[in-house]
């Protein structure tokens, strides 16, 4: 499709956005029955900065794509010199080795949003030499680079520590650089982030030199990351230039991540947050795009997301995430500053791999589809932990934690209960042990709180409570309390004469209490305050 | 001739000379100052070290900047240098220019005058002939007056 066709294509074709954009879209369907998918990928990719930085000359004037997407002037010969992003590992910034000698201005740059681009020339430092000689250069042996060209491969092919030049302004302490090695870009002035002088020089020759290593277009992303302070934003310097996400855009800094959507907008994640986040994929994870920016908790950081969020400390170094109905129950609870604090590990599958569950700073939330998400505050959560929490006997937690009474927490669970007083500590109760607890009335009844952890009795098992017994078998639980039980602990318990509990205490006569055990009985007279042992 | 207050130069026959002060980088500054002169016409739209200049002068041509830095920039290392440089043949080379083109050479001084900060950036239309470049750069130097 010749250029003509190209133009017409486009006034015919109903749709996207913006002309750039139908320009593309045109160009790369041109290419899509053209070339292999790989093939495809990349030279769209080229073809859509091309049109980005210089719409117009890409199609109107004979010239690659790569030329368009670099800029005029790209080539070794031209005299130019390359940008840090291409030969710095993508980083927009002076590589090792080499300061912010100088700056000028091309206005008018539609690459800064129509505004003034601030082009900064990094030099080499003259560290193979000592100081001699007037200001300005060193001598060029004593330069810590030697002269070469723009790595091949792309098309920024421009010249890297060739020139002895100095525009000046920056780190005028420093009598003697060596030549430019590269240069960075900005659309914010370099005195407010570099140690630049505000000597005003301007070159709009060089306004649309580029590199596929850089931002290659004023978009959304840019426009977010230049008001929020570009370079002395938490972001710091770009790392490539933008790319394309599921239903979306980012680019990667530094120290962070932006993302765009077009129903939420930029959105940056920084430091140990965007590290994870990236470690979680991203746009394409399970957390989908940010849909804020991070908010500070005194010196700690939070970012929300589409399906949770993930919470930096750092006294926690880490960053750890807490993701759909965790998240949800860990933000009716208050989030990070509620009673829970900061997460301190990424949500784990227990053994069932159904369920989820994090740990916080102050608790645990548990998930499973079946019971919800539960919270259980740190002294319940650290003896469910010593048990295996959601992997261990007692199962999930059915409720949150509840207090019973002053001073008194528990939690019901699948398969038992944990009470805390400050008194016990947290105690569990298995299975058959919690249902019989519950039937002598809880931690209201006369049992009183349990003491200990249930142990084995040859049997069965038997747990201690602060006013009675629980004794097990598979024939079922019982409890004892009180005189009886006292009586019956006297005379050996469940490995004694009278052998386990058949049933729980209950009143054969009025103001008379009793036990029945599988070898005999024990009574209480409440008004005598006798025990009889029977038969 | 005085271009501007603060800088004299007696323009050679057949030069052209522009003088202005730079948009202040801070509301409130006075704009530093930007000289050319050339053996050749100067382009509106020229770079002010040079480009879209350099690359029409002939082997005979000369291409002259003094950039003005900010004031406080006179005390630092870089512009230790006082008064006007006295540039040498040898002080010229094709790569010390912001853009190297072919057969062009370079050469550039830091240095402060009357207390103000400055860069002299020349360039030469051949680097084979820059005797007599030097020569012709020492001329009008000696008609430029700082103060």
């Amino acid at each position: 499709m010749r250029t003509a066709e190209t133009l017409q294509a486009l006034s015919s074709k109903a749709a996207p956005s913006t002309w750039s954009q139908r320009t593309v879209d045109t160009v790369t369907g041109w290419l899509a029955s053209r070339t292999s998918r790989r093939g495809f990928l990349a030279r769209t990719a080229v073809v859509g900065s091309a049109l980005a930085v210089d719409s117009a000359g890409f199609l109107l004037k004979p010239q690659s794509a790569y030329a368009s997407v670099c800029g005029p002037g790209s080539t070794c010969s031209s005299g130019w010199t390359v940008f840090c992003a291409t030969i710095n590992k993508g980083i927009n910034a002076c590589p090792p080795g080499s300061i912010a000698a100088g700056w000028w201005k091309a206005d008018g740059a539609s690459l800064c949003g129509g505004k003034a681009r601030y082009i900064i020339d990094c030099n080499a430092t003259c560290s193979r030499c000592a100081p001699s000689g007037r200001a300005g250069i060193c001598s060029r042996s004593c330069w810590s680079c030697g002269c070469t060209c723009g790595p091949a491969g792309q098309c920024d092919q421009r010249r890297v520590c060739c020139s002895a030049f100095r525009y000046g302004q920056c780190n005028q302490q420093v009598a003697q650089v060596g030549g430019v090695v590269c240069r960075l870009v900005s659309c914010r002035p370099p005195w407010t982030f570099a140690n630049c002088s505000t000597a005003s020089a301007t070159d709009n020759a060089t306004r649309d030199h580029n590199s596929p290593a850089l931002p290659g277009a004023w978009t959304a992303i840019t426009a977010r990351y230049v008001q929020i302070g570009e370079f002395k934003s938490p972001l710091g310097p770009t790392i490539n230039a933008e790319f394309g996400a599921p239903g979306g855009k980012a680019q990667r800094y530094v120290n962070g991540r932006m993302s765009w959507k077009s129903d939420i907008g930029p959105r940056y994640t920084v430091g140990a947050i965007a590290v994870r986040y990236t470690a979680l994929g991203a746009e394409a994870g399970l957390l989908g795009y940010p849909v804020a920016d991070p908010t500070a908790i005194q010196t700690a950081r939070v970012s929300r997301f589409q399906r949770g969020r993930i919470s930096w400390h750092p006294a926690l170094v880490k960053a750890y995430e807490t993701v759909g109905p965790i998240a949800i129950r860990f933000n009716a609870a208050g989030n990070e500053s509620g009673r829970l604090g900061f997460p301190i590990a990424s949500p784990v599958v227990p053994t069932d791999g159904v369920g989820r569950a994090s740990a916080f700073q102050h608790g645990r939330i548990s998930w499973h589809p079946q019971t919800g998400a539960r919270l259980l505050g740190t002294p319940l959560a650290r003896r469910y932990v010593a048990l295996q929490a959601e992997s261990g006997r007692l199962g999930y937690p059915t409720l949150d934690e509840e207090t019973v009474a002053e001073g008194i927490v528990a939690v019901q669970l699948q398969q038992g209960r944990i009470v805390w007083s400050a008194g016990t500590g947290a105690i569990e109760l298995f299975d058959l042990m919690a249902v019989v607890y519950a039937r002598s009335g809880g931690e209201m009844g006369p049992l009183g709180l349990p003491v200990a952890s249930e142990e084995a009795v040859a049997g069965g098992r038997a747990q201690r409570f602060a006013a009675g017994r629980i004794s097990a078998t598979e024939a079922g639980g019982f409890f004892t309390r009180g005189p009886i039980h006292d009586k019956y602990v006297e005379l050996g318990a469940e490995t004694g004469q009278l052998g386990w509990p058949t049933t729980d205490e209950f009143v054969p006569t009025p103001g008379v209490r009793r036990n029945d055990f599988q070898n005999g009985w024990i009574s209480f007279d409440e008004a005598s305050g006798q025990v009889t042992v029977g038969p | 001739m005085r271009l501007v207050p603060g800088f004299d130069l007696a323009v050679p026959a057949g030069w052209q000379v522009a003088a202005r002060r730079q948009p202040p980088s801070v509301p409130g500054r006075i704009g530093n100052l930007l000289v050319h002169a050339a053996s050749v016409p100067l382009p509106r739209d020229r770079g002010d070290f040079g480009s879209n200049v350099v690359t029409t002068l002939g082997a005979d041509d000369l291409f002259v900047c003094f950039f003005e830095y900010d004031k406080e920039a006179g005390a630092t290392p870089l512009f230790a240098s006082r008064g006007m440089p006295v540039p040498r043949p040898s002080d010229f080379d094709p790569n010390n220019m912001q853009r190297p083109r072919p057969g062009l050479s370079g050469g550039q001084w830091f240095f402060t005058a009357s207390g103000r900060a400055w860069c002299l950036f020349a360039v030469l239309g051949s680097h084979s002939r820059r005797q007599s470049g030097a020569v012709r750069l020492h001329a009008l130097l000696k008609g430029v007056r700082i103060g």
